[in-house]
């Protein structure tokens, strides 16, 4: 069997893929990392690029010579951003260890479901993801705040006399992250439950297994890989996450993300910013790279 | 033995009740009379009446969609020709780096991918506008198109093309003939999904936006930050409403396979 | 599933048979209390079952996907049931590899099932079932996942495991050579009933009705007509002419329309001298099917009898002879 055998569909169908990856992907990264060696500087773009940009070698030697590692030294000794790194880190996970339980139990109950039951749960569960990220952030702003829907059916309740102070908080960021991206962690983990045997639990049932042992001796231990996904999914987003620190994070609410943007945008200062970037890349890239990991051996499992 | 149980019922009841509540506080509170976002004071249309006067709005989403109408589009064809590479070829030099370049884009978080596209048309001396954003969406949009099309690549019986190699096809009469028609569902969802997230970003859009191109969730951030209004919990439920009769459409159009 | 009673007696290999949606796996679901019945019960030792859910029966399945855990070791799925058991680690351990001994997997404890063989797996999925010592053992079609020689190879292992341990073993498949070489008893299942129960050979030679005839072994049915009764045998006139005697549960009144069961191994052939009389027809075709030789022999108006011989057998006849056929009394049965 000939598969696309001529050379020029060939080109084309790697080539134009290939080429666009480079350059829109590849390539940005190089640049991120040249800027972020540069000094910042008051001008349009507000940066002096430091490594030259032709090839002589000449004039890479003097560069490289002066080279001065200002963004990187700022942000190791500089507490407010190992603090945002920190507190980036911190709160993702807990934000993902509050999530996984939550998800878990969701996409159990969907896959034990009834069957023709499934693809609709599937479609609801995901149209909540669908509905804009901005919306879903938003109508929470007016959930929590001070004279917000919860403070109100709160006090209307009498469990509390004075308002409660949620919104602003990193209550209110925990809150944000678990239900913005709590589909992400129920889909991963509800396909790794509906694709189990159910002989299984049948079989454990059989060997004496009280159904909580059921759950703890077989249902759990198989739907690893879909915990490990989910929660990778929804930890890498969380650490870089922009919007919900913004928008329900008070004023000391420091994640990287935010901390990116205000460096770019109200400090104009891009090669720090771009060192930044590149700090939560290095963050990254080991859950990165996990999450890989996972995905490959999952859609192999999955054939 | 795989039976729901009460505790399960529970669980998924209180799961739909976080997912779907504040969604519908929202489009509830759209029709709510008073300024005042959070009181109840009868329902009006009132919000709704004032977003078609509103003139920035109209800009921002005329903008989002030509973005994302672009971007799906160039994200389908990109999308569907990497598919068809780590499918049909199989073994070629640089598959590792192909592939994880195609990754990076959907785990990476937006602010790293955006700003580093930022500073690429910044360094390119690319003048920032519309069609800035629609590059950098096409690029954060692709992989998801060559994830449904692959999927679906995968499954695909070879003999229909063996077939039509045996009746005479060339492998690209083969491919345009015989494969690309099987494939059509799969690249329609694909495109409507980079379609749905374009429409949905905000960071990228962000970073590589320039003057006078604002798109809708740029504006409606804007407004946010400055405070919960009634005309934003009008948008957001015309957002939810067409994104819920998207959704619905496409079910059925699945069904009816 | 319908007016079902099935009474098992203690150490015996009991095999549920019947043609795949007959309704023999829900029994033994059943059994093992995956399923509820609609009405009745099951019991054991004279309690009831009902109420009772799965993991408090003493009766272990072994499934026909084996459902082996993926994420425990042999020992670790051999063990699994002991684990909720009153057994302590040590005796656990000494029961793992007692059972692993049993099924000749000694040394392979520590392999994962997608590390071994379908063979092994099978070994293990039994050794799993046997090692809470059930009093009773189901078996859902044990052999089917195995190929040809491995399954009669495992066929007599496991009857003679059974023999050994001395375990009620119920055992369910479609396959009736299985069902026939590896029970005591045969249950006969059609449509959710439980048409006949009987030890192997009687089940074989004295079918109680058309559809156990067919089912269980080759046969040939030939409609006729009751001329009488006597002496425990019925006679039949044939359409064909001539007449079979059989053995018949049921009296019958002349003229009754009846079948008659045959079995191809039981029919002579003789080549006919002479003018016809009797049962006789002409050989239409014989077909070598290895250890036997079977001929098609077309009665007079119509029906064609299968006749076997087995093979280097002294007379075979040849494609267009004439033949008389012969059925020894007692090698027919006639049905209802």
């Amino acid at each position: 069997m000939t598969r696309l055998g001529s050379p020029l569909a060939r080109a084309v169908i790697l080539g134009v893929p290939a080429l666009w990856l480079a350059l829109f992907v590849l390539l940005p990264f190089l640049v991120l990392g040249r800027i972020s060696l540069s000094e910042s500087a008051v001008a349009r773009p507000p940066y002096r690029p430091h490594l030259p940009s032709s090839l002589d070698p000449a004039a890479w030697a003097d560069a490289l010579a002066r080279l001065s590692l200002d963004r990187y030294r700022t942000l190791a000794e500089d507490p407010l951003y190992r603090d945002a790194a920190l507190s980036s880190l911190g709160l993702a996970a807990l934000a993902t260890a509050l999530v996984l339980p939550l998800g878990y139990g969701i996409a159990l109950a969907m896959a034990r479901a009834p069957e023709r039951w499934r693809p609709a749960l599937v479609a609801i569960v995901i149209l909540p993801f669908w509905t804009g990220f901005l919306v879903r952030v938003y109508a929470w702003i007016a959930i929590l705040k001070q004279d917000g829907w919860l403070n109100q059916a709160l006090l209307a309740l009498g469990i509390v006399e004075r308002p409660l102070a949620v919104l602003n908080t990193d209550a209110a960021v925990l809150i944000g992250l678990v239900y913005a991206y709590l589909p992400f962690a129920i889909l991963p983990i509800y396909a790794t439950l509906e694709r189990q045997d159910p002989t299984l639990v049948e079989a454990a049932a059989d060997l004496g297994a009280s159904p909580t042992r059921r759950f703890w001796t077989v249902t759990l231990p198989l739907s690893w890989p879909g915990i490990a996904a989910g929660g990778l999914l929804c930890f890498i987003p969380m650490v870089g996450e922009y919007v919900i620190p913004d928008l329900l994070g008070g004023a000391d609410t420091l994640m990287l993300g935010r901390t990116l943007w205000i460096e770019f945008s109200s400090n104009r200062d891009w090669p720090l910013a771009a060192a930044v970037a590149l700090v939560l890349l290095a963050l990254l890239v080991v859950p990165i790279v996990l999450l890989r990991e996972i995905e490959a051996r999952r859609l192999e499992a999955g054939r | 033995m795989r039976r729901l149980s009460a505790v399960n019922l529970a669980v998924l009841g209180f799961g739909l009740l976080f997912l779907y509540g504040p969604i519908l506080l929202v489009v509830l509170f759209s029709f709510n009379a008073s300024r005042l976002v959070t009181v109840w004071a009868g329902f009006s249309t009132r919000w709704y009446e004032a977003l078609l006067a509103n003139a920035p709005l109209g800009a921002a989403l005329l903008t989002s969609l030509k973005v994302a109408l672009g971007s799906a589009a160039l994200a389908t064809v990109l999308g569907t020709l990497a598919a068809l590479a780590l499918v049909r070829l199989r073994r070629f030099r640089g598959r590792r780096l192909f592939t994880g370049l195609l990754y990076i884009p959907l785990v990476l978080p937006e602010v790293v991918t955006g700003l580093s596209l930022l500073l690429l048309f910044v360094g390119l001396g690319i003048e920032r506008g519309a069609w800035t954003v629609t590059l950098a969406h096409a690029t954060l949009t692709l992989s998801v198109v060559t994830l449904v099309v692959q999927a679906r690549l995968l499954g695909l019986d070879r003999s229909a093309e063996e077939a039509a190699a045996d009746l005479g096809a060339s492998p690209l009469q083969a491919l345009r003939t015989v494969t690309l028609p099987l494939l059509a569902p799969a690249i329609g969802a694909g495109f409507l999904l980079a379609f749905t997230l374009s429409l949905d970003d905000l960071v990228v859009a962000s970073f590589t936006s320039g003057p006078g191109a604002t798109t809708l969730p740029m504006l409606v951030f804007g407004q946010v930050r400055r405070g919960v209004t009634p005309e934003i919990n009008a948008i957001s439920s015309l957002v939810i409403l067409t994104v819920g009769l998207v959704l619905l459409a496409s079910v059925l159009a699945r069904r009816r396979r | 599933m319908d007016g079902l009673s099935l009474d098992l007696a203690e150490g015996e290999f009991f095999c549920l048979l019947g043609p795949s949606g007959c309704g023999k796996s829900t029994l033994l679901r059943i059994l093992a209390g995956f399923e509820e019945p609609d009405d009745g019960e099951a019991v054991l030792d004279g309690a009831s079952l009902r109420q009772v859910p799965p993991h408090r029966r003493a009766l272990n399945m072994m499934f026909q996907s084996y459902a082996l855990f993926p994420h425990l070791t042999v020992a670790g799925n051999v063990g699994y049931g002991l684990r909720f058991g009153d057994l302590g680690r040590r005796d656990r351990a000494e029961r793992v590899r007692e059972m692993l001994r049993l099924v000749r997997l000694d040394g392979l404890g520590e392999r994962y099932p997608a590390q071994l063989s379908g063979g092994q797996r099978q070994r293990v999925a039994l050794a799993r079932a046997l090692a809470r010592r059930p009093r009773v053992l189901l078996l859902d079609e044990p052999l089917a996942a195995l190929d040809r020689t491995l399954r009669e190879e495992t066929r007599a292992e496991l009857k003679d495991l059974q023999g050994r341990l001395g375990t009620t073993f119920v055992m369910v498949t479609h396959d009736q050579d299985e069902a026939m070489t590896i029970a005591d008893r045969i249950g006969i299942m059609q449509a959710g009933r439980l048409v006949q129960v009987g030890p192997p050979r009687e089940v074989y030679e004295r079918p109680r009705t058309r559809f156990v005839a067919g089912f269980v072994g080759d046969t040939n049915l030939l409609e006729g007509v009751v001329v009488g009764q006597h002496g425990g045998l019925t006679r039949v006139a044939l359409p064909s002419g001539g007449e079979i005697a059989g053995a018949s549960e049921t009296a019958f009144s002349p003229g009754a329309p009846v079948a008659v069961a045959v079995r191809p191994e039981r029919i002579e052939l003789r080549p006919l001298a002479g003018e016809p009389s009797g049962l006789t027809g002409e050989v239409a075709e014989v077909v070598f099917a290895g250890p036997w030789l079977e001929c098609r022999v077309k009665l007079r108006g119509g029906p064609v009898l299968r006749v076997t011989r087995p093979n280097g057998a002294a007379l075979v006849p040849a494609p267009g002879d004439s033949v008389a056929l012969c059925v020894p009394a007692g090698a027919a049965v006639v049905l209802p």
